[in-house]
């Protein structure tokens, strides 16, 4: 699934924002990703998602080779992989129906195809009675749970999460975490970027630690 | 669960500045180009009548002492000539009359003025290449006149419609080229306004021509309503009955022409609001793929 082997990125500018990366996620793993911020949680993020190509080592995600794909690869392969974000990125003029259609219009799919998927992705994520609502008048949470939606839609077979639980309460962090450990048993490969140790020890999931950004620990936590 | 909504394609948020800027544009681009269209059209026309019109035909003149006789022998060896398709002999009333335009009305010594007997003959060819051979055929049947082809004249008067063309061409480019830019520009700032978009449907799959497409047809639709109306105005000024040349000017000076559009040049000027869609279509997807190879992966 991911096979990084002694990746580092330097971004244009010379800062360097991973070194020595050496990873493998199997499919249907869940895994945590820690660190500070600034540690390179967020640029691991990215090269996984295709949106940095890396500098040196060797990257091989879905099974193609990061360094040698192309433009148009890369939008195909992105449609296997779900990103969710701490800041959820949804599209204001949109409604929460369409945000969560969003990928399946853009691989193409007839509405017929998809209506049903989509219905049942918001109805997974409880947001069944607000299909016309725009982001706008969501909480924080229901919006992660758009968000997460639009993630899965595709059915992916990475699902990548940088913060998730950063932007919402408690309650619904936890109720996000448990949206996310039920994509790990439909054998969805899933990586969480977050600072919350205590989230992590609460998980009893492996955890990589990113510090300055190099691998300082693999451990699962107690 | 509730009934779903319909979900249209994605879209960027409505910005009417935007939309009303390639609107109001194109309405005055559109307005500009059927101007020019039909300036175009006119000149072609005036210049395909005075070159082609004026390249057969000639007048043939004879001295002023000339008799009704030997004039009735230049036109019965006119009416059998295999060279010509006609001939219209000039009376003295006729030539007195174009004079009059020259000399004025009240010119009196005009009655009194030696004039040459003139006819107006129209040739199968050219009037250069054919006007020795006709000169020569009626040497033969006995009558001296002088052959004066309208060639010349006629390259002097389709030189300025040629020219008054080449105007109306150009500035229908500059006008194409114009709408093009502020296409591009608007296009440009949609996408700068709408970056969040552009990364979020990259982020889930879409190929850059998607996006392209998703910025593409508002600016289509705003091109073609816009061009749509000011052809539509234009071409309402353009066949204003007033703006015609009427049936008595054409009598006086035949060389002119209406240079109001008929009715098969009409769809000429359909094709302008189309001609601006495909525009707005290119422009917008060079601008799109421009700034989006700018952009990181």
């Amino acid at each position: 699934m991911i096979e990084l082997d002694n990746v580092g990125l330097r971004y244009p500018k010379g800062e360097t924002a991973l070194k020595n990366i050496t990873l493998t996620l199997e499919p249907g793993s869940l895994t945590f990703l820690t660190g500070h911020s600034g540690a390179g949680k967020s640029s691991l993020l990215k090269l996984l998602y295709f949106a940095q190509r890396p500098s040196s080592g060797r990257a091989r995600i879905l099974g193609r080779d990061a360094s040698r794909v192309t433009r148009d690869q890369i939008a195909i392969l992105r449609r296997k992989i779900g990103v969710v974000f701490q800041n959820f990125r949804l599209l204001d003029h949109l409604t929460v129906f369409e945000n969560a259609a969003l990928p399946l219009m853009v691989a193409g799919r007839r509405e017929a195809e998809y209506r049903r998927i989509v219905l049942e992705m918001l109805d997974w994520v409880n947001l069944s009675d607000k299909l016309s609502e725009r982001p706008t008048a969501l909480s924080g949470g229901e919006k992660q749970c758009v968000a997460i939606a639009r993630a899965m839609v595709t059915a992916p077979e990475l699902i990548l999460a940088d913060e998730p639980t950063g932007s919402v309460d408690p309650d619904m962090g936890a109720r996000i975490m448990g949206l996310l450990y039920e994509m790990q048993q439909q054998r969805r490969t899933v990586l969480i970027a977050t600072h919350d140790v205590e989230l992590v020890r609460y998980s009893r999931m492996p955890r990589l630690h990113l510090d300055n950004g190099e691998f300082t620990e693999w451990e699962v936590l107690d | 669960m509730s009934t779903a909504p319909t979900a249209r394609q994605p879209r960027p948020a409505r910005n009417s500045m935007a939309s009303w800027t390639v609107t109001l544009v194109s309405i005055l681009m559109a307005f500009l180009a059927s101007l020019a269209l039909a300036a175009a059209i006119g000149a072609d026309r005036l210049a395909d009548k005075w070159t082609g019109d004026l390249a057969y035909t000639a007048t043939l003149t004879l001295p002023p002492e000339t008799t009704d006789a030997e004039f009735r022998k230049l036109t019965d060896a006119l009416a059998v000539d295999p060279g010509i398709t006609g001939y219209n002999p000039i009376s003295r009333a006729a030539a007195e009359k174009e004079l009059a335009v020259l000399l004025g009305e009240d010119a009196s010594m005009i009655k009194d003025l030696p004039l040459a007997r003139m006819v107006d003959v129209a040739f199968r060819t050219r009037a250069r290449d054919e006007a020795p051979g006709l000169v020569e055929r009626l040497r033969r049947a006995g009558v001296s006149a002088h052959v004066d082809p309208h060639d010349d004249f006629a390259k002097r008067l389709g030189a300025p419609a040629a020219q008054l063309l080449d105007f109306a061409i150009t500035a229908l480019a500059v006008i194409a080229a114009t709408a093009a830019l502020m296409v591009a520009l608007v296009c440009g700032s949609s996408l700068a306004a709408h970056g969040e978009m552009v990364a979020v449907l990259r982020l889930i799959g879409a190929r850059d021509g998607y996006i392209a497409r998703i910025f593409e047809r508002p600016l289509q639709i705003n091109s073609f309503t816009g061009s749509a109306l000011g052809t539509a105005l234009a071409f309402a000024i353009v066949v204003w009955p007033n703006q015609t040349v009427t049936k008595a000017t054409l009598e006086l000076a035949p060389f002119l022409i209406d240079l109001k559009p008929r009715v098969d040049d009409w769809p000429s000027f359909v094709a302008i609001p189309l001609a601006f869609a495909l525009i707005a279509t290119l422009a917008a997807r060079v601008a799109v793929a421009i700034s989006l190879r700018r952009q990181e992966r």
